[in-house]
């Protein structure tokens, strides 16, 4: 499905967790799997030459892949292999993923204040805003398989039918069972259905097994589809994001970046080409 | 790491040199571990920091628990002082011989220890003793503490370690002046160790529980006590140049001339017996020579420390001419701490941004500095009050940050990484080498400056102006109040003199930056 992963090494408890996943889904897709570590250029950006500083991160980003490749050998992934990244963490990943032709990103994800979030820029929402290859985020250790059972919050829009269309994919190609979910829009009831209707239509075609879930508007929208990932036992979520910038993104907020930081279980996430 | 290099003889006649190399390796911990033993080597490098600056500001108190003479009060800041230099200078070889974490915490209980007998002790000899013991084992606890900072961050902090460094250091120096000022002035007496001892305490057992890495001490290496002993020797004389040459009217006085005697031989010897004579030298002085970078940093952070005298003039012109207490002088001073946090982030982010050369940012912190020192000269007047420092102190705070910042790259970051220990050590003690020279040579200067505007406005003190007339017939002929107008208005304008003269000294920081080798910044590699 993926023929190569990437999985971004920083030392961190959830970039552990991500290499752990990276691992289970390369050994069952038969994945080659690259994990690179980026070192900021400006360790040296101050035209001193070689820094202890660099050596140091150098130090520090060669025990990582060690760590990581070693624990990839361990879990049964015959093809591994890890490069250091002197660029900025965004831009050196995005790069490499691009030259690896890789099918996924995964990448841990660091605790953040919520109020700050919409503030501060996390590298989940810098990858994105650089590419379209789908990224895999990881808060907490996967629970045993991370693609028997997907949950795919849908809407009726063709964003989300992008988010649809890919789960379909990744479920074909591992043989998980579909679950989408949707919360009733406030003005039209019938929305919801019909965009259910849709997906469980388009997964039929693929010959991909799907139930689905329409909630009542209660709670928020991603402590609902957190909840039920939870309640439904499954093990990731496939979303589509619009990645909004700026003003809109501090109005509107980002349901994704929510389900993002407060989910349990690894988020897949689709980001829409940008309008040419 | 955790081996010990040979360096290359600089003549066939010179013997190979073993060079102890501590353990660098980085180490970060994950969560609250981690987050533990950064904080515990930030308090411990803020207790360095502050340690000296508290007993001298609590030096008269000291003098009258110990029922010292002045001039016997003077040696505990000597004795502190020349244990303390050479023991920071010895600090990266204890690492290697003992390793950082025991290092450290012997270190701090020792400091902890010796400051709680200091706070019970009045016997002056035993009091000068443990002085020695406290300077001995608080000069242990820079580099380990640094190093244990560095090699303690995760990778993606690695590249603020040289600001947060700079910063804490230079929050820290400036922190014991007011903390100082404090503690001696509510507490007094010997009170003023028992800050330290608890802080030091807390922070050894912090460390002692938090930090996990393993020890790899090197028992092969052998002290070097005859160097170890010239550079006490060296540091003590210079420091006892810097307290007594302006209080004792320098050579007029044959302790003086037996102290630069002593100085003047004892410095090369040391130098000399680490260069060319012993097999396992404790400082590697020709990476000055290797590094061109620690050289020039170093050379720039003497400079600094020379302009930090101005902390010194402007509490006494505060105290003097003003009537600030000790915590009230203090409480100025910290004011430009709050400038320190935006002066160093902006230098950073100036450099590694590449909007600047790491030269061009030096420059115009030298340029802000210098402006803000002949601000607080221009002020400095009998009538000012605390207010209109406040504003200056912050400008001055701005740009002395900026100056400060690139030094942590050039002193310590040029380095590669096995000597990563020494340039620390370097970085740590250019600092008080520039204050040692400024404070023996400033006070000079300060005295006989002082003294020549008493004669001039003496000389202008005469019955023929209508204002002095009136002045002495209103006090029935007695002019003592007369006479100390004048000498306190010639002692603030000493003051100012003084600060303008470290306007034009820190001015020289600029044809020595152009000396640093800095390379063409080149554009990020492309991974693609």
């Amino acid at each position: 499905m993926f023929e190569r992963i990437v999985a971004i090494v920083d030392g961190t408890a959830t970039s552990q967790y991500a290499i752990g996943a990276s691992i289970t889904v390369a050994r069952e897709d038969a994945d080659e799997l690259a994990f690179c570590v980026t070192i900021d250029p400006a360790l040296n950006a101050d035209g001193l030459g070689g820094s202890c500083f660099a050596a140091m991160a150098e130090q520090l980003g060669r025990g990582f892949l060690d760590d990581a490749l070693a624990r990839a050998q361990a879990g049964g992934v015959s093809r591994a292999s890890g490069k250091i990244l002197q660029d900025e963490p965004a831009r050196g990943v995005v790069a490499f993923a691009r030259e690896q032709r890789a099918g996924l990103i995964m990448l841990g994800l660091e605790p953040r204040i919520g109020i700050l979030r919409p503030f501060i820029r996390s590298l989940v929402g810098e990858v994105l805003r650089e590419t379209t290859i789908p990224l895999c985020v990881v808060r907490r250790p996967a629970r045993g398989k991370l693609n028997r059972r997907i949950l795919v919050p849908i809407v009726d829009d063709e964003l989300s039918h992008l988010g649809v269309t890919y789960a379909i994919a990744l479920a074909r190609g591992f043989r998980s069972a579909l679950i989408f979910c949707c919360i009733e829009p406030d003005r039209d009831r019938s929305e919801g259905r019909a965009a259910l209707d849709r997906a469980q239509a388009d997964a039929a075609a693929a010959g991909v097994p799907s139930t689905e879930l329409l909630l009542p508007r209660t709670t928020a929208i991603s402590d609902a589809i957190v909840h039920n990932a939870d309640v439904h036992d499954c093990d990731s979520i496939v979303m589509a994001t619009h990645m909004r910038e700026g003003i809109p993104r501090l109005v509107e907020g980002s349901v994704t970046a929510a389900v993002v930081y407060s989910s349990d279980v690894p988020v897949v996430i689709v980001r829409a080409p940008h309008p040419a | 790491m955790g081996v010990t290099a040979t360096a290359q003889p600089a003549t066939a006649t010179v013997p190979a040199q073993r060079l102890a190399v501590p353990d660098v390796t980085p180490r970060p911990q994950p969560g609250l571990r981690g987050v533990a033993i950064v904080v515990s080597a930030v308090l411990s490098i803020l207790v360095d920091q502050t340690a000296s600056s508290i007993v001298s500001t609590g030096l008269p108190y000291l003098q009258s628990v110990t029922a010292a003479s002045p001039d016997e009060a003077s040696w505990f800041i000597t004795a502190f002082n020349a244990a303390y230099y050479a023991f920071v200078l010895l600090s990266p070889w204890m690492m290697a011989r003992v390793g950082r974490k025991r290092l450290l915490i012997a270190a701090l209980l020792g400091f902890s220890t010796t400051s709680l007998l200091l706070a019970i002790t009045s016997d002056y000899h035993l009091f000068l003793v443990l002085r020695f013991v406290q300077g001995a084992f608080i000069g242990c606890v820079f580099v380990p503490a640094a190093l244990l900072f560095f090699t303690s961050l995760p990778l993606r902090a690695l590249k603020y370690a040289p600001p947060a460094f700079v910063l804490v250091s230079l929050s820290g120096s400036t922190l014991g002046t007011v903390i100082g000022g404090y503690v001696a002035d509510a507490y007094g007496g010997s009170a003023v160790f028992i800050p330290g001892a608890l802080a030091t305490l807390a922070t050894a057992a912090v460390i002692g529980l938090a930090v996990n890495a393993p020890d790899r001490p090197q028992p092969d290496l052998r002290f070097d006590a005859p160097g170890v002993a010239l550079s006490i020797i060296s540091f003590g004389a210079l420091q006892f140049l810097a307290n007594e040459g302006e209080r004792r009217n320098w050579f007029d006085d044959p302790t003086i001339v037996l102290g630069a005697l002593v100085f003047a031989v004892a410095l090369p010897c040391f130098v000399a017996y680490e260069l060319f004579v012993t097999r396992e030298p404790h400082v590697d002085f020709r990476m000055f020579a290797a590094h061109r970078n620690l050289a020039v940093g170093a050379a720039i952070n003497s400079a600094i420390g020379a302009v930090g005298y101005s902390v010194t003039i402007f509490v006494g012109y505060l105290q003097a001419s003003v009537g600030a207490t000790p915590t009230d002088a203090g409480a100025l001073v910290l004011v430009r701490v709050v400038t320190y946090a935006v002066g160093v982030p902006t230098a950073f982010f100036l450099i590694t941004a590449r909007r600047f050369d790491i030269r061009a940012v030096v420059v115009i912190g030298v340029l802000g500095t210098a402006l803000g020192l002949g601000a607080f000269a221009r002020t400095m007047t009998t009538t000012a009050d605390f207010s209109a420092f406040v504003g200056i102190s912050l400008f001055f705070g701005l740009f002395f940050g900026m100056m400060n910042q690139p030094m942590g790259a050039l002193v310590i970051g040029s380095m590669p990484l096995p000597l990563l220990a020494a340039g620390v050590s370097i970085y740590k003690l250019s600092s008080p080498i520039g204050s040692m020279l400024a404070t023996g040579g400033m006070q000079a200067v300060l005295d006989h400056r002082a003294a020549t505007f008493r004669s001039a406005i003496a000389g202008n003190l005469s019955l023929g102006h209508a204002a002095i007339d009136r002045y002495v017939q209103m006090h029935h002929g007695n002019a003592g109040g007369l006479a100390a107008l004048a000498a306190q208005q010639a002692q603030t304008l000493a003051y100012a003199w003084v600060m303008l003269l470290l306007a034009f000294i820190v001015l020289a920081v600029v044809p020595i930056v152009f000396l640093a080798k800095v390379q063409k910044p080149a554009a990020p590699p492309a991974n693609v």
